[in-house]
């Protein structure tokens, strides 16, 4: 959540949010591993890589129950 | 002589893999850390702080030996890996006081007078007797700078075998003596080899100096377009296991049996715990087997098994760097990449796998990067755009090393080819390239956005479109 909201000018609003929100916002990511860690090279292994096919399935619940598509 | 402990069974360890590690709860001697999946290549030091600390806790080394697995430097190329590279595998090695640390026999980068290309792939190396001479230096080179005992592991390799080039396991014992180091043994990568027309594993096994296996790597693999993939997809074939039973009386250094599984495919299979802990049992079964100090190393005599002939000699004075930098454009879809030497169907349809994986890699690096950013563009604009869009940012932009990287480039793609075309999406690649730098740099970064901020946010989290939302300038200040 926001730590502060403050109307700066009678345009534009100024909001601060901690870098961790983006990991609190994606439950996919979330469900396997903080974005943050995910940026280095990709793993040990010479197969298909299938994150781009789970994002592509991916959808969840208000309730966070991960659902494919 | 170095004298390295006998650590039993392990799994390989990568933010994601905590449920594996609660499974395999008492059954696990070790981890095996491959760091360079979670921190940013060209920081100092590795990123040795907060996150790292944090992913060592999440892999209980505070309670059992960890060993270092390099997935970013590897050894096998004309091109040395990166000095500060080196330098951050060498400060996490430190870190967790690793026994032994791995890398790949294999390149993921060629140098030329631009700079450096990545492959996007672990690639294999040529397999000549200078490239074996070589490729030794820089095994002698990168130990010294890790300043802890080194093995490297046997590769995979999709390509048919070269004409004349030196047999998997002569090439791999030249370099290995030339070096006096260490081998990780990947039965998985040899078994797909094998499976794919490369060397037998009988073969193999004579040529290799058993003596040196300090490690044996074990994983699963899928079949696609008629090529054995070493995916790291499931559990261990059982056939693999009768091999790997076969075998491990004949490893006289034998330190450890690791296990790999990929953290998606490890989500998606949906194994139970008693599955993964009857795998776990299978491998310390293996591990009984052993038999120290007994059994012989490489077969005696100076055979040099070269590959079958089934052609002429390739072409006098074609250098490594030269085979290295044409396979890499090959399977990096570069516009200019040559067809090949011999324009051999097998070897056409095998650079076409290899393709794909990378094409595969570079949406999987991108969508870590720019989850919601990509989120937006698949729910705005549909799949098959978003597909155009991979497909335009690949023909333009070389493959990068590290996602953060690659999720920059592709930004670069996505802000030229839409712009506009869809609301608020600046605001959300903005936004997400914010959280990454400030990550990589620390400190506050600040970023406009054209709408409230969560408002346009939380729904992309939960997979949902955040609809029409009215213009509301905010500035945002990201805070660590």
């Amino acid at each position: 959540m926001p730590e502060r909201f403050e109307r700066a000018t009678s345009t534009t609003i100024h909001v601060s949010l901690p870098a961790r929100v983006a990991h609190d916002l994606d439950t996919f990511t979330k469900v396997q591993a903080s974005i943050l860690d995910r940026l280095g090279c990709g793993g040990c292994t010479s197969g298909y890589d299938i994150r781009w096919g789970l994002e592509d399935r991916f959808r969840v619940t208000k309730d966070l129950e991960v659902l494919a598509q | 002589m170095t004298t390295l402990p006998a650590l039993g069974v392990g799994a390989i360890f990568v933010p994601g893999l905590e449920p594996l590690l609660a499974a395999g709860n008492g059954l696990l001697d070790y981890v095996e850390i491959e760091p360079q999946t979670f921190w940013f290549g060209d920081r100092k030091g590795g990123g040795v702080g907060e996150r790292v600390e944090a992913v060592v806790a999440a892999a209980g080394v505070d309670h059992r030996p960890a060993l270092v697995h390099g997935v970013g430097c590897p050894v096998g190329g004309s091109a040395p890996p990166p000095v500060d590279d080196l330098a951050n595998l060498a400060a996490f090695a430190d870190r967790v006081d690793a026994p032994w640390v791995s890398e790949h026999l294999s390149f993921t980068a060629v140098d030329d007078a631009d700079g450096t290309d990545w492959t996007g792939l672990l690639l294999p190396p040529p397999q000549t007797a200078a490239g074996a001479e070589h490729v030794a230096g820089t095994i002698r080179d990168v130990r010294a700078r890790l300043d802890r005992p080194f093995a490297f592991e046997t590769g995979v390799n999709y390509l048919p075998e070269t004409p004349g080039d030196l047999a998997d396991g002569v090439f791999w014992r030249r370099v290995a003596e030339a070096a006096d180091c260490g081998i990780l043994l990947d039965l998985h990568n040899v078994w797909c080899n094998a499976r794919n027309g490369r060397q037998p594993l009988d073969d193999l096994f004579d040529d290799l100096p058993l003596d040196r296996v300090w490690e044996l790597h074990l994983a699963a693999g899928e079949q696609r377009d008629g090529v054995w993939l070493d995916a790291h997809d499931g559990l261990v074939d059982p056939e693999l296991l009768a091999i790997a039973a076969d075998l491990v009386p004949r490893l006289p250094g034998l330190r450890a049996i690791t296990f790999e599984i990929m953290p998606e495919y490890f989500h998606v299979g949906g194994f139970t715990t008693r599955e993964v802990r009857g795998q776990l049992g299978r491998l310390h079964d293996l591990w009984d087997l052993r038999r120290p100090g007994v059994g012989r190393g490489a077969r005696g005599g100076e055979q040099e098994r070269r590959t079958r002939r089934i052609g002429a000699d390739p072409p006098a004075g074609v250098h490594e760097r030269e085979r290295e930098r044409v396979l890499a454009a090959r399977v990096t879809d570069r516009p200019d990449a040559p067809a090949g030497d011999d324009g051999d169907d097998d070897e056409r349809d095998r650079i076409a796998v290899m393709q794909d994986l990378v094409r595969a890699v570079r949406r999987g690096l991108a969508v870590s990067a720019l989850p919601l950013t990509l989120r937006l563009l698949r729910l705005e604009l549909g799949r098959d755009e978003v597909e155009r869009l991979f497909r335009l940012h690949w023909a333009a932009r070389p493959p990068q090393q590290y996602a953060d990287r690659e999720g920059a480039e592709f930004a670069r793609t996505v802000q030229a080819e839409v712009g506009d075309r869809v609301a608020h999406l600046g605001s959300v690649v903005a936004w997400e390239l914010a959280v990454i730098d400030q990550a990589r740099h620390g400190g506050s970064r600040t970023v406009d956005l054209t709408c409230e901020p969560l408002a346009l946010l939380e729904p992309l989290g939960r997979g949902d479109h955040p609809g029409a939302l009215p213009v509301a300038p905010h500035r945002v200040t990201v805070t660590p």
